[in-house]
């Protein structure tokens, strides 16, 4: 300070490394931002320079105002503060440079130290699950798909538990679908919540994040099998080819891209089903289905062969009043009618003709998995009726929501005219809620149908539509037999149930709980209170 | 030792000369007390339909440590802070205590408060044990109540340390419930901002409380690391605390 020649550039100097300082951070800062994929506008030479120049000052300004300005810089460093700053600064450096290493090495650790306390082991991989990562032919990734709706907790904890037992033979990574999805699309994921397993290019989706799930889609992925789908033409049903009027690229896409093969069907030409036929699906004809096939096709069901038949109002085909062979017999042998209407949901206040499918049944393998807000959204579906059938499991996949009212209306009048009236006729209409998706299985277990009222969900323009991708692919999953489970070893489980307290047990649990203990606290610190102002 | 065990008696035995002490307790036992009764309810309606499940004390412990974020910067706002203001700081660093025996006396009186009403809560395990057939499990229960323990612990740390950096009372409880609420909440939201690089959000993920307690600790599940990580903690709000009580003697 007493050289007064340098004193107004030696303050300079300080203040030039201060900005180089914070132009060094940000510059730092910037760096990292461009490393994770942000702020990829910044061209990252051009902010490595910045960052070298920057810090090559802070370093020579900082040393130029040692240099002009020695006895400042020797006394604030013979202080008493900045001795003990220092010491400070060195500790704590120490300090938090051991906590960090302690806490990433036990983090980091390929097979980190867990103890399962639980009774029943609910926390420890099954051995089936166990064996086969260990036997990995090859690396096996993991890709979970998980938006942020959906809670990835049990999850992370499977493929974490299932990484540290594989013995570096299996890793994962968790990608929001809402943010990628090309990703999501081109591993052939549909809905929220599923895993995409790959090993040597071969991928398969668990639905859901769980031990047998993703065993199963293990062992698809190492005995790759036979998947064929057949789609029924001849009958004006939607393309899986080309890009005309009514097309379903996206549905034979994503079926592809989940291994399986898929072809078309002319039976009237060929007569018999093909004998690697796994499903044939028949995508709303424009034209009934001839009684000579609808019989091939009820005789192929019913000998363990499966169908999804999706079938739009008859207004807006072409049948008319043509008698419906395959509608009769679904109606008949299976108990599915489909009723000659369309369905008014009131859900949609924009366009009632729009069914909102948030009514799943959240038991059967088709819906169990689906989110319910991303329901499957059906423009004009027809209502299906269930009628009591022997030796037939069926189920109401999708239905109006009970909170809205909704008919299947029989008068199709304001289809053609948009200012005719829409109204509820008893006796005539259906009353909601109404089916407007059903499936059935035969009690021997072999031959699946599923019945849909509706096919433009499934075409290019409805597929991507909330829920609809995901419900037409779980749909073919299911029909396919797909979703059968492999017999993990069950855990020894111990049954824990509540046991009924007594009126006056309970009334006990109660005031001791909410009164007794709380009270009994209060009282006590009253009396401390009390006993502490007596004596003053 | 001698030093540590008598402040923290001290401690321990001036939260019960203050009504806020008694105050909290008996709101946080009201409070679980109403959970688990409302879980209870569920429960019979569930078993009047056959299979009614037991009331799971992991439940009731998450509640617990949810409503330790908000109660433990009151506990601990005065502990450091008010010796502080008051000047009998001052004292005690004369007397013959060394700095980390008065930080970690003064937590671990904390510390014993809180076990004390963890030890009340106890009798939630034992009605709920009694309400099931053949009993819950137990060690499952054991390590629920362990990593509740551990989260007490930490977060009384904390407090006690950030309580050290403050004369004033008020600012040390603020201070200390934001740092509970970036932690508990605030730190895991970067996590999901780097997806090409998600070793950094797996920092960012293991940083935040819940994930050390709410799928392992009360799922029966022990890490290592997850108990690296409370231990840590507890070092990271002594050690502050230390310091900063060591450095009024040069500040």
């Amino acid at each position: 300070m007493n050289n007064g020649r340098n004193y107004n550039y030696s303050y300079l100097t300080l203040a030039l490394a201060g900005v180089a300082l914070i132009v060094t951070l940000l510059a730092w800062f910037a760096k990292l931002a461009i490393g994770n994929g942000f702020l990829l506008s910044f061209n990252p030479d051009t902010v490595d320079l910045t960052l070298q120049i920057s810090g090559m000052i802070t370093v020579i300004s900082a040393a130029a105002y040692a240099f002009m300005e020695p006895d400042a810089v020797r006394d604030f460093m013979g202080t008493r503060q900045a001795r003990y700053g220092a010491n400070l600064t060195v500790m704590t450096l120490a300090f938090v440079g051991i906590i960090i290493f302690a806490n990433s090495i036990v983090y980091s650790a390929d097979n980190p130290l867990k103890l399962d306390l639980t009774e029943s082991k609910e926390n420890t991989l099954s051995p089936e699950l166990t064996r086969a990562l260990d036997t990995l032919p090859a690396k096996l990734t993991a890709t979970a798909f998980f938006s942020s709706q959906a809670s990835d907790i049990e999850a992370r904890k499977l493929l974490q538990s299932m990484k540290a037992s594989a013995g570096g033979k299996f890793d994962y990574s968790f990608v929001n679908p809402d943010a990628n999805p090309v990703a999501a699309k081109a591993a052939g994921v549909t809905g929220d919540g599923k895993i995409a397993l790959e090993m040597n290019g071969r991928t398969e989706v668990a639905d859901y994040a769980d031990e047998g799930e993703i065993l199963l889609a293990i062992v698809r992925i190492l005995n790759p099998e036979n998947r064929t789908v057949y789609f029924l033409i001849g009958h004006g049903e939607a393309d899986i080819e080309g890009n005309g009027d009514r097309t379903m690229t996206r549905a034979k896409e994503t079926l592809e891209s989940k291994n399986y093969t898929v072809k078309t069907l002319n039976l009237l030409a060929e007569n018999k089903i093909p004998a690697d036929a796994k499903a044939i699906i028949i995508a709303g004809p424009t034209k009934p289905v001839s009684a000579n096939e609808v019989s091939l096709l009820v005789n192929y069901a019913l000998h363990g062969g499966a169908l999804i038949v999706m079938e739009d109002p008859t207004a807006i085909n072409d049948f008319g009043d043509a008698i419906d062979p395959l509608a009769n017999s679904l109606s008949q042998i299976w108990g599915l009618r489909l009723r000659n209407d369309f369905v008014v949901d009131t859900a949609n206040t924009s366009n009632v003709g729009d069914v909102i499918g948030t009514n799943m049944d959240f038991n059967h393998p088709i819906t169990r998995t689906m989110n319910p807000t991303l329901p499957p959204i059906m423009h004009l579906a027809r209502s299906i009726e269930i009628l009591p059938r022997e030796g037939v499991t069926q189920s109401a996949l999708v239905q109006t929501s009970l909170g809205y009212r909704s008919w299947g209306e029989t008068d199709f009048t304001p289809l053609k005219d948009p200012s005719a009236a829409l109204a509820f006729d008893e006796g005539t209409d259906a009353a909601g809620p109404v089916v407007v998706a059903a499936a059935i299985e035969n009690a021997n277990g072999l031959g699946r149908v599923v019945v849909i009222g509706n096919s433009f969900f499934a075409d290019d323009q409805g597929f991507d539509v909330y829920g609809n991708g995901d419900f037409f692919v779980n749909s073919v999953d299911w029909a396919v037999g797909q979703e059968d489970t492999i017999g993990l070893t069950p855990k020894p489980q111990i049954p824990r149930t509540l046991k009924l307290p007594s009126a006056n047990v309970l009334l006990l649990i109660q005031a001791g709980l909410l009164c007794l203990i709380p009270g009994l606290i209060l009282g006590l610190g009253v009396y401390a209170w009390a006993v502490r102002r007596k004596r003053g | 030792m001698k030093n540590i065990w008598t402040i923290a008696k001290r401690e321990y035995d001036n939260y019960f000369a203050s009504p806020l002490a008694y105050v909290i307790a008996a709101g946080l036992l009201f409070l679980l007390g109403g959970i688990f009764l409302i879980i209870l309810q569920g429960s019979i309606q569930q078993a009047i339909f056959g299979g009614g499940t037991p009331v799971d004390i992991g439940f009731i412990n998450q509640w617990f440590y949810y409503l330790l974020l908000w109660t433990v910067p009151a506990l601990t706002m005065r502990l450091i802070s008010d010796e502080n203001r008051t000047g009998t700081l001052e004292l005690l660093l004369t007397a013959p205590v060394r700095d980390f025996e008065l930080v970690i006396g003064k937590w671990l009186g904390s510390f014993l408060y809180i076990l004390s009403v963890i030890g009340v809560s106890f009798i939630f395990a034992i009605v709920a044990n009694y309400l099931a057939e053949p009993g819950i499990d137990q060690v499952k229960m054991m390590s629920s109540y362990l990593g509740l323990i551990l989260i007490a612990g930490a977060l009384l740390a904390l407090g006690t340390g950030i309580s050290a950096l403050f004369n004033n009372q008020i600012a040390a409880f603020f201070v200390t419930l934001a740092l509970f609420i970036v932690l508990w909440l605030l730190i895991g939201i970067p996590a999901s901002f780097f997806p090409s690089n998600p070793a950094i959000g797996d920092v960012f993920r293991y940083l935040q409380i819940g994930n050390h307690y709410e799928s392992t600790f009360n799922a029966g599940v022990l890490y290592l690391s997850d108990v690296i990580y409370f231990l840590s903690l507890i070092a990271i709000g002594l050690f502050t605390g230390v310091t900063a009580v060591d450095s009024r003697r040069w500040r």
